[in-house]
């Protein structure tokens, strides 16, 4: 149990499984097959991919929590195809938009990002107990080394909403904050790469919010984040490889 | 060696991130994704749906309403079928979105700003109206219903 808790990614996949079946009550039997649909396409293309480049066979574990977090968010009333065509784009971003052989994008909000770019629109169905959502997210944002990010987004998120008079709280995602945010391969490692990431996303929703509404203002946000990060990669961190490497269990 | 040089020249000059492999074929296929999506009407304005086709034989019912966090007012909203519907919609707080999936409805709508949408109420039965610009932890259950009775 312990090894099995130790690998962060299973802790997501039971925190994302639990939050799917909280929210099946409240939906129809689409929903269920929907976030199944996505989770296994998704996986089966990582397999089929990493068969292909790798010549080998990995559980594809990264792939079930892209897959659950898209279809999961991704309005479920959506045409089949267009679950079929979104859950191969994380994949492809992580295989094919890479940056010093770690992809750029976080592969699930890549694909969201691009739905929404489509205007189609993201219901975050699956955002269905905030209270979990918060407990275990921020176990593993202090398991992963990612309370930096947090505190750069939130100083940033909520300072500059405060100025529009708008309750910041209110618009938060906390799915999106401790899920999404922190994807541990794609936000940077160390305080000050993790701030500076923290700040663009935070500094980025509200201009996007402000701005060009009728997108989803955070998955844009984290978009700009990450296109960031080959510039972040040039923040040196303090004893990098050393102190910043996730917590040991 | 000014032969050298000139290569060097040339190799920077095409290789601004050197660290950015971007395979072009995979690169190729990922828009010719997109391409089919946009085709197939993806890319498209979604305000309207079939309604501007159909000849309207019911009357005209304008009704206003109002998106606000994390809910619509009027809730539910009562049209008969056959009824030609002019929504008039705005927002009290922040951005919204007007999701009517059957009606091939999609507005979003800022604060201060009103957004008008008409169709043909020609499906019979109750329909959820969705949020579908995100507005904030409780996007996920804001819901509202459209009722299109006899």
């Amino acid at each position: 149990m312990t090894v099995f808790l130790s690998d962060k990614r299973n802790i997501v996949i039971l925190l994302l499984g639990t939050l799917f079946l909280i929210k099946i009550p409240q939906e129809n039997s689409r929903f269920i097959f929907w976030v199944f649909g996505g989770v296994l396409l998704a996986s089966f293309y990582d397999l089929f991919i990493t068969a292909m480049l790798k010549k080998r066979w990995i559980v594809p574990k990264s792939a079930v929590i892209s897959g659950f977090i898209l279809s999961g968010v991704l309005d479920y009333y959506q045409p089949w195809f267009v679950l079929v065509i979104f859950s191969l784009l994380p994949i492809l971003s992580k295989y094919v938009l890479v940056f010093k052989n770690k992809h750029i994008f976080n592969p699930a909000n890549f694909s969201l990002a691009v739905a929404t770019l489509f205007k189609i629109p993201l219901t975050w169905s699956i955002e269905s107990n905030a209270c979990l959502i918060i407990i275990v997210g921020l176990y593993i944002a202090y398991s992963l080394r990612k309370m930096p990010h947090l505190i750069g987004f939130f100083v940033f998120f909520i300072g500059l909403f405060l100025t529009q008079t708008t309750n910041p709280f209110s618009l938060v995602s906390w799915f999106f904050v401790f899920i999404m945010l922190i994807e541990p391969k794609t936000s940077g490692f160390g305080w000050r790469r993790g701030l500076a990431f923290g700040s663009v996303a935070g500094i980025s929703s509200f201009l996007i919010f402000k701005f060009i509404s009728g997108y989803d203002f955070l998955v844009c946000a984290l978009l700009v984040a990450n296109l960031f990060n080959p510039v972040l990669e040039k923040i040196k961190n303090p004893a990098e490889g050393k102190r910043y490497l996730p917590r040991e269990q | 060696m000014g032969g050298k040089i000139a290569y060097k020249e040339v190799k920077n000059r095409y290789n601004l991130l050197p660290h950015l492999r971007v395979d072009m074929r995979r690169t190729c296929f990922l828009i010719v994704l997109f391409a089919v999506g946009v085709t197939l009407g993806y890319g498209g304005d979604h305000t309207i749906g079939a309604a501007a086709q159909v000849e309207y034989d019911g009357n005209i019912k304008e009704i206003r309403l109002e998106a606000f966090q994390f809910g619509f007012s009027p809730d539910p909203v009562v049209v008969k079928k056959g009824d030609v519907v002019k929504l008039e919609i705005t927002s009290r707080d922040v951005p919204h979105g007007v999701y009517i999936k059957e009606y091939n409805i999609n507005v979003p709508v800022k604060k201060g700003e009103s957004v008008k949408v008409k169709f043909l109420a020609d499906k019979e039965g109750e329909f959820d109206i969705r949020c579908s610009v995100f507005c904030g932890s409780g996007h996920s259950r804001m819901r509202g219903r459209l009722v299109v009775s006899k």
